[in-house]
């Protein structure tokens, strides 16, 4: 953060944000036809393009320090941005993964040089950045993954295979967890790599999920090879890196990560999951069982506001610790399944075939991804209860054994 | 250090939560209760003369703290952790708040002192809002010798029964006055009814030609300030007591064990308490957005209805879940948490429901969007 006694007030960052925004960012067409989320090139094209425009404004990379191309400042000054910013198109696509959670992950644990060169491009709107976590083999078990980086001379050849990296195929690098000590036990194994998407040996598929949307890929590597100061943080400390990256994994779905710039996920955005709007569109507002529903909506909302301001700043004063984040987490899915199920409850008949335009009932097959995506629920009261409440860890398995030991299914 | 606090309410949960800790633990609360009286005396006292509690609300001028209601929602998650029995929230939240919405008046500065003391003890009859019944009360005022006369009986008087000065919410004429009635006047009957909740009593109160005193004017506008008073206090006591009972789970779920370890290592047990420590950390943060909205008297109605919508459902939800964790013993009356769920649930009735609160919500807020 910068020097206090030099920093720009809210008040008239907020003014001067205004004014800059109305100069030169477009505005959001209401009658524009919501697109399928992030299946489209052009979108990324026009995101790469909205932040070059905020960078060349002077307001990007608001929470970001001004040595790696940012500006420095606080989370209120972030939020009053992103207040102004409502009625213009922003680069919504890049918050997540690429500004909330892969740049501040770099921005803790890595060297200088990854600071300068990632966050800089990202901030620049030069770059994307995204996730190599998930494997086929193993999701809530992140650690237990077989993805192998092997050392040969000063570089590391990867071997392996990733999957549900989300817009994986728009990103130019990635952060990328391989097992790099098979004699250790599976946490101390670990190393996190920075490594370019396109990189000889990567082949990458887009997987197609029952809405139809294709955001997230799979990728293969087969012979990778990448430098020593691909390695972000320690060798075989990865966990570590990992760790950090689900805590601003966990803060950017939960809806507290400072580095958010603007609002609404693409998917919040349109108006097939949003129950005001399809009580609007399909004339149900005045029943009092559509109102009951709708109240019970914004009571979520709201309280899921409250608890990610409560949270967030409990963990930036230190008062809560940081897996703390995964009541955000929570809150967050369990709002997502409510407003789903309510926006087909109010569309009723009209779910199946669309309240004139999109299909309320397509989006609702998505439910679950809330609950799922950046690690599941079950994972959260798992983190919540021993990590936070300090109750007695579940029998594991695989604690404490060499990794190579550990039986694993074979497939 | 709670940083959604000031530094002050800091203070005061500390100051109040030693208090209660040491003046009324359990075995206090359930000496009060099985003695038939709602409130010890003692512990009265000591709130209103040591830690000036009842007098939170009221005026410096006119004896009391002159806080916000932001440090009465901390006092009063502390009350609800300790299962305070008493009238506290009849006469310091209710009262205090309805006769400082009746305006400048004598009697009202008499009465908040009385309650600043905690000499007064006074109780609310709501016209409406409290059961959310139809016919909740069919008491009317007329005039009558250049004063009035109370006519009518109310179902449902929260600490009707130990209250001294009644403050009645009445038609009188066109709209709505407050009116205050000395409990023991002629014509006055009080008939202490079985309550759910065996730390809050309530009564069925009758007035056959009860004489009153009028106070202020119209108060149908300072009737939906008490009630959003009232619906902010019951959210922020089913917090305070949710987090206690979050804390006996957990607790038991540590030493208790089956199948030769601890409960508390199964999934399914830790993710109860997970779920209970997340209703937890949610009612807290509404109900002190509520308070924080009733202090700057910015959109507090539609904050307090918030945060009873959701305490209403989830704080009850909790209070079940934990009853679930401790098994059989949740069962035995010895065990406090059949106490916390009888103090949750009966909260969540009143001031209006859950349900009530939602459709309130979606018509104040979510219609007029969705009518653009």
């Amino acid at each position: 953060m910068e020097d206090m006694s030099t920093m720009e007030d809210v008040a008239s960052f907020r003014l001067r944000a205004r004014a800059w925004l109305a100069e030169n960012m477009p505005r959001i067409d209401p009658d524009a036809a919501a697109r399928p989320p992030g299946d489209d090139d052009e979108e990324w094209t026009k995101a790469r393009e909205l932040q070059q425009k905020l960078h060349s404004g002077g307001f990007a990379g608001i929470c970001f320090p001004v040595a790696y191309g940012g500006l420095g400042l606080t989370p209120a000054h972030q939020e009053a941005f992103t207040e102004e910013s409502l009625p213009y198109q922003m680069p919504l696509l890049l918050n997540v993964p690429t500004f909330s959670i892969c740049a501040p992950t770099i921005l803790d644990m890595g060297t200088e040089e990854q600071k300068t060169s990632r966050i800089g491009a990202a901030i620049r709107g030069e770059e994307i950045l995204c996730q190599f976590l998930s494997e086929p083999s193993g999701g809530s078990d992140l650690a237990g993954l077989i993805t192998r980086a092997d050392r040969d001379g000063d570089t590391w050849v990867l071997n392996g295979a990733k999957t549900w990296s989300t817009s994986a195929y728009a990103a130019d690098w990635a952060l990328c967890l391989a097992r790099t000590d098979w004699d250790a036990p599976k946490h101390r194994g670990l190393t996190m790599f920075l490594m370019p998407t396109k990189a000889p040996g990567v082949t990458m598929n887009r997987i197609r999920q029952v809405n139809g949307s294709t955001e997230f890929c799979e990728e293969f590597f087969d012979d990778v090879v990448l430098p020593a100061s691909a390695v972000v943080g320690e060798v075989n400390d990865g966990w570590r890196v990992a760790s950090r990256q689900l805590f601003h994994e966990r803060t950017a779905v939960g809806g507290g990560s400072p580095y958010v710039s603007g609002r609404g996920d693409r998917i919040a955005s349109t108006p097939a999951s949003d129950p005001l709007e399809i009580a609007r569109v399909t004339g149900r507002a005045g029943d009092p069982a559509v109102r009951e529903r709708i109240g019970a909506y914004l009571t979520t909302q709201k309280v899921q506001e409250q608890l990610v301001e409560r949270v967030s700043r409990g963990i930036q004063g230190g008062q809560l610790p940081p897996p703390a984040a995964s009541f955000m987490r929570l809150l967050h899915a369990e709002a997502d399944w409510e407003r789903n199920d309510i926006a087909v409850q109010i569309a009723g008949a009209l779910a199946t075939t669309g309240t004139g335009g999109a299909v309320v009932g397509v989006n609702y097959l998505m439910r679950q991804g809330a609950s799922l995506g950046g690690g599941s629920t079950e994972m959260s009261r798992n983190i919540i209860s021993e990590r936070v409440l300090g109750m007695p860890r579940e029998f594991a398995a695989d604690r404490d054994i060499p990794f190579g030991q550990v039986k694993r299914a074979r497939g | 250090m709670e940083h959604d606090l000031s530094p002050e309410a800091n203070e005061l949960r500390d100051t109040v939560r030693a208090f209660l800790e040491r003046r009324s633990p359990e075995a206090s609360v359930r000496e009060v209760i099985e003695s038939g009286i709602s409130v010890d005396p003692e512990v009265w006292r000591q709130m209103a003369g040591q830690l000036g509690l009842q007098g939170l609300l009221v005026p410096e001028s006119l004896g009391g703290q002159g806080t916000t209601f932001s440090e009465m929602s901390v006092v009063l998650e502390e009350l609800g952790r300790a299962l305070l029995p008493g009238p506290f929230v009849s006469s310091a939240v209710l009262a205090a708040t309805a006769l400082l919405a009746a305006g400048e008046d004598p009697l009202a500065r008499e009465l908040l002192g009385g309650i600043a003391t905690g000499e007064t003890v006074a109780a609310v009859v709501f016209a409406r809002g409290l059961t959310g019944e139809p016919d909740e009360s069919t008491v009317v005022a007329t005039p009558s010798d250049g004063g009035w006369e109370l006519r009518g009986r109310v179902r449902t008087v929260l600490d009707g029964g130990c209250a001294g000065t009644l403050l009645v919410v009445a038609p009188a004429g066109e709209g709505l006055g407050l009116f205050a009635a000395e409990a023991g006047a002629d014509g006055v009957e009080v008939v202490p009814l079985q309550t759910l909740d065996l730390t809050r009593e309530a009564a069925r109160v009758e007035f056959a030609g009860t004489p009153a005193r009028r106070i202020g004017g119209d108060f149908t506008d300072g009737e939906q300030t008490v009630l959003a008073a009232g619906a902010a206090a019951m959210a922020a006591e089913a917090a305070g007591a949710t987090q206690r009972v979050l804390e006996l789970a957990v607790e038991y779920a540590g030493v208790r064990e089956q199948f030769g370890r601890p409960i508390g290592s199964f999934q399914a047990v830790k993710h109860l308490c997970a779920d209970i420590f997340a209703i937890a950390e949610s009612a807290t943060a509404v109900a002190r957005h509520a308070a924080r909205a009733i202090a700057t008297g910015d959109g507090s109605v539609e904050a307090a209805s918030l945060a009873k919508a959701y305490t209403s459902e989830k704080c009850v939800d909790a209070a079940e879940m934990a009853a679930q964790v401790f098994g059989g013993i949740g069962f035995t009356w010895e065990h406090p948490v059949h106490l916390y769920l009888r103090r949750i649930t009966a909260a969540a009735q009143y001031f209006g429901t859950a349900g009530h609160h939602r459709t309130r919500l979606g018509e104040l807020i979510g219609l007029a969007v969705a009518a653009v």
